[in-house]
């Protein structure tokens, strides 16, 4: 039998362009609607710290629910099953708790308008500039990525022209987050989180219809059981598709590399900043994770569903690539056009791009906030007029646009450059929350020890990379020589690098951080937890208390893992 | 705040656009696989459910303000 490559093919009708149009209307009003807010550099940098917790709440989780996530997260639901969860139940709900209850209070505390200027008010200047560079550069090749990555899909799914889709989506974000800066861009993100969910959960409600609900599922699955399971399976690597066990699971994803991108990636910690109060700051990672928790059954379900139709038989078929192999990437797209008619399709299509836009927008707010306050205002010019900073914040919007376009043309050329770029960032992100964490809890943290802790756990991460393999990716160090290890999955080997990166910058820090002088405490209060005096709950009513919300969201948590265990 | 400046309101006219408009186009597009439910409807009903809630947010909210 041939190998089916069009199980995705789409052909949209007048009513599906009718509803895509309709959307970019409402999302360019947004912004014309906000320009008349944004007076100055603060207003268009940080929404001029008065954004309700509602909406920083939901645009916290939507900065991250990008395309990648959402098309990622179902190729992975359908490749792996329900483990794949752990990227929620066990990675980004305990991190985003730990952000609210102990990370924020030194963030939005500080007065910090980024996290590199969190690093320059502890440490020094040195240390924020290497975060503030390597973050400004990974933004933009991450919105690049994104632009691409949207591009290939309507090329795949429509039949659109490249060039067509990367200037259509560009000049929309380009619009939209100009006119009304980053409160645009926030406001955006709501109107498309409730988009994504509403293109999508349908397709999980007609999917689950069909196959008879979950466990309908089990049965169509039953010749893999570890797929419906998330605990069950992981007593060793061999027993569970993602070829993971329970420490690396648990230290790899749950901590390191849950925690260094949900408690340090301005990305999503910008979103918080821009609270009006503490309380509110701490409370929207916390809300925020009630919705986060459910977010699995939106995009990762897609995924089980779509392999359990195929395994029943019938008119559904997975996709397949033109070896023959099953292409999970295409897992929900291919849903879309198989179980959508005419309007959910173009509903379906709208939450596709609104995510790549969300994830793109996301990026290039968090790029001009930094560039603007990180790098221009601190290394450039120092004491210019707040207007001088608000056409700067401008104009590194339009060229944080421009990179990204060409980002995206220079991937189409050089794809595997673009693997090897994503590779790095993960170098730069890994060590970076053990450099908070000592930070803020460790008052005899010296710069010197922060910025060297940093490189060498970069450093770690490369090597560890370089010396071993998994699905033929690594051993770039080997010259030849046998790898020092291969593992099952790349996600394990992900998780591996990530807590030798961790462990090494952990270590590094400290020993440095010993050998060189610290600062005075005077100068650390409100940046070190030591020296802090704690928050009181005091005359907050009882679901306003962010310690009770905490436990309402690890209880819920806990119940979901025991239920899917 | 007038009613525009409302995130709700902006998101409450937003969905109840498509929600109407899948309700009204259901007839016309059936659901592609045999059997299954039309995606259309389910989809319709709970967009113009949510339009509801969300714009009858925005005009309490509103009331309470006094504007």
């Amino acid at each position: 039998m041939l190998p089916d490559t069009t199980a995705h093919a789409m052909r949209l009708a007048p009513l599906d362009y009718g509803i895509i149009a309709v959307y970019f209307v409402f999302v360019l009003a947004i912004g014309a609607i906000l320009r008349r807010h944004v007076k100055t550099s603060g207003h268009f940098l940080m929404s001029g710290r008065a954004v309700p917790l509602w909406i920083t709440s939901l645009a916290f989780i939507s900065a991250n629910l990008g395309a990648q996530e959402v098309i990622g997260m179902a190729a992975s639901g359908a490749k792996y099953g329900i483990m794949t969860a752990h990227f929620y139940w066990v990675g980004a709900i305990p991190a985003m708790v730990f952000l609210g209850l102990f990370m924020m209070p030194f963030y939005y505390g500080s007065r910090a308008r980024s996290v590199p200027e969190y690093l320059k008010l502890r440490f020094d200047e040195k240390t924020r500039a290497l975060n503030a560079i390597s973050f400004a550069v990974m933004t933009v090749f991450s919105s690049g990525i994104s632009l691409y990555a949207l591009a290939i899909l309507f090329q795949t799914l429509l039949g659109w022209s490249f060039g067509f889709s990367v200037l259509l989506s560009a000049g929309i974000v380009l619009a939209y987050t100009v006119l009304g800066g980053l409160t645009s861009a926030i406001y955006n993100e709501v109107l498309q989180f409730f988009l994504i969910v509403f293109g999508i959960a349908p397709l999980v409600y007609v999917g689950l219809h069909h196959v008879g609900g979950w466990a309908g599922i089990r049965t169509a699955l039953a010749a893999t059981p570890a797929m419906t399971h998330t605990w069950t399976y992981m007593g060793s690597p061999d027993q569970n598709p993602m070829g993971i066990g329970l420490f690396g699971m648990i230290m790899g994803l749950g901590f390191v590399l849950s925690f260094g991108y949900w408690c340090t990636d301005f990305l999503v910690v910008q979103r918080a900043m821009v609270s009006h109060d503490m309380n509110a700051a701490r409370r929207t990672p916390l809300i925020a994770a009630f919705p986060k928790m459910l977010i699995p059954f939106v995009v990762i379900l897609p995924g089980l569903v779509a392999m359990a139709m195929a395994a029943k038989g019938g008119a559904f078929h997975m996709p397949l690539k033109p070896d023959g192999r099953v292409d999970f990437d295409m897992a929900l797209p291919s849903m879309l056009a198989q179980l959508y008619p005419s309007g959910m399709l173009g509903v379906g299509l709208t939450a596709l791009m609104a995510s790549f836009m969300s994830g793109m927008a996301g990026n290039v707010t968090a790029f001009n906030s930094v560039f603007t306050y990180d790098l221009y205002q601190a290394h450039i010019r120092k004491d210019a007029s707040d207007d001088h900073y608000l056409r700067v914040g401008r104009l590194t919007t339009v060229a944080g646009i421009l990179l990204s376009v060409a980002t995206a043309y220079f991937a189409r050329t050089f794809n595997n450059i673009m693997d090897l770029l994503q590779l790095v960032f993960s170098f730069v992100n890994a060590p970076l929350f053990a450099t908070f964490l000592l930070g803020m809890f460790w008052k005899r943290t010296t710069g010197h020890g922060a910025f060297t802790g940093l490189l060498s756990g970069t450093l770690a991460a490369a090597v560890t990379h370089g010396v071993t393999v998994a699905e033929g990716k690594g051993g770039w160090l080997l010259g030849g020589a046998a790898p020092l290890h291969t593992f099952r999955a790349t996600m394990s080997q992900n998780f591996t690098l990530a807590i030798a990166a961790f462990t090494t910058c952990f270590v590094v820090t400290i020993a440095v951080s010993l050998a060189t002088r610290p600062r005075p405490d005077a100068e650390m209060k409100g940046l070190v937890y030591s020296l802090t005096e704690r928050l009181s709950a005091t005359g907050l009513k009882w679901y306003a208390k962010p310690w009770v919300i905490a436990v309402l969201v690890l209880a819920a948590t806990i119940v979901l893992n025991l239920i899917f265990a | 705040m007038r009613l525009l400046d409302d995130l709700r309101f902006i998101i409450g006219l937003l969905f109840a656009v498509l929600g109407l408009l899948l309700l009204i186009a259901r007839p016309a597009f059936l659901a592609p696989v045999p059997g299954a439910v039309n995606a259309n409807l389910v989809g319709g009903i709970a967009m113009t459910a949510f339009a509801v809630l969300m714009l009858a947010l925005a005009l309490l909210h509103r009331r309470k303000d006094g504007a």
